[in-house]
């Protein structure tokens, strides 16, 4: 073999690589989802404050996360049988979004029921959380404005730490469209566009 | 094994449409790569259909690195 035919070689080779690694397209349903049924929930509980009304219930929670709960898991079941190819990335990126929707289900419903922590602090705990979950997202789909989410989320969270009132729910649910939902509709049209 | 290699593991009509080959013609290379060790196969039954995964064993990896290897060496001489 000559150095012509090796180079080429190793380009085809790394074109394959490549081509293969962008199997790993995030569909963005999941983000989509939770975001829209965590503003929901925020949006209760502080249209509840505001006007009085009774949907500040921690019911409105156990239902919106228990959906939640049971979409993902089905997806996640069922979409093994479904793939032509399943990567690593892909099993990283699962384990990475169930483990920090495990912890913010601990938080949210264990740690504040037990009084540990205060109700206040869950949305910049939350915010903290899906920072670190997009961060290493961001790093296995080698993608900046993914990353740039997870700064979002961080200072959102470090924000949050310093409003103790109603704000802070506000604050949370927009960011939740901004750096979850908008998000979420921008993979869905990118794993729409690699299909064509 | 180029595709294989960043997969966990990929269904027969994934290969053949990543690497444009006809059916007859991946079975072959399936098979060679298949009695070399290089890849495992999983045969099953999904909702009555067929289904088969290939992935790539530990051989196969060290294999694909060490051709990797041999042709950079190849270019920095």
């Amino acid at each position: 073999m000559d150095d012509r035919t090796a180079i080429d070689e190793l380009v085809f080779i790394r074109k394959v690589i490549e081509d293969s690694k962008r199997s790993v397209v995030e569909n963005g349903k999941g983000y989509i989802l939770w975001g829209i049924l965590v503003f929901l929930g925020l949006m209760s509980v502080y249209l509840g404050f505001v006007f009085k009304l009774p949907t500040n219930s921690p019911w409105v929670w156990v239902v919106l996360i228990g959906f939640g709960w049971i979409y993902t898991l089905t997806s996640v079941f069922s979409k093994k049988h479904e793939k032509h190819v399943r990567t690593f990335a892909g099993k990283i990126l699962n384990s990475v979004w169930i483990s920090a929707g495990l912890s913010m289900t601990i938080i949210g419903f264990i740690a504040t029921s037990s009084g540990m922590i205060n109700g206040l602090a869950l949305s910049p705990l939350m915010s903290t959380v899906l920072g670190a979950a997009y961060f290493i997202s961001g790093t296995v789909y080698d993608s900046k404005w993914v990353k740039l989410l997870a700064l979002g989320w961080w200072c959102g969270g470090i924000a949050m730490f310093f409003i103790a009132n109603i704000i802070q729910i506000l604050i949370m649910a927009l960011m939740m469209l901004g750096l979850q939902v908008i998000p979420g509709f921008v993979f869905y049209l990118n794993s729409k566009k690699e299909a064509k | 094994m180029s595709v294989l290699i960043t997969l966990e593991e990929a269904e027969f009509n994934f290969l053949k449409e990543k690497v444009n080959a006809t059916d007859g013609n991946l079975s072959v290379h399936l098979k060679k790569l298949e009695e070399a060790n290089y890849i495992s196969v999983k045969k099953e039954f999904i909702d009555r259909k067929p289904k088969t995964v290939y992935s790539l064993t530990k051989t196969g990896i060290k294999a694909f690195e060490l051709y990797v290897a041999q042709l950079e060496k190849l270019i920095k001489k």
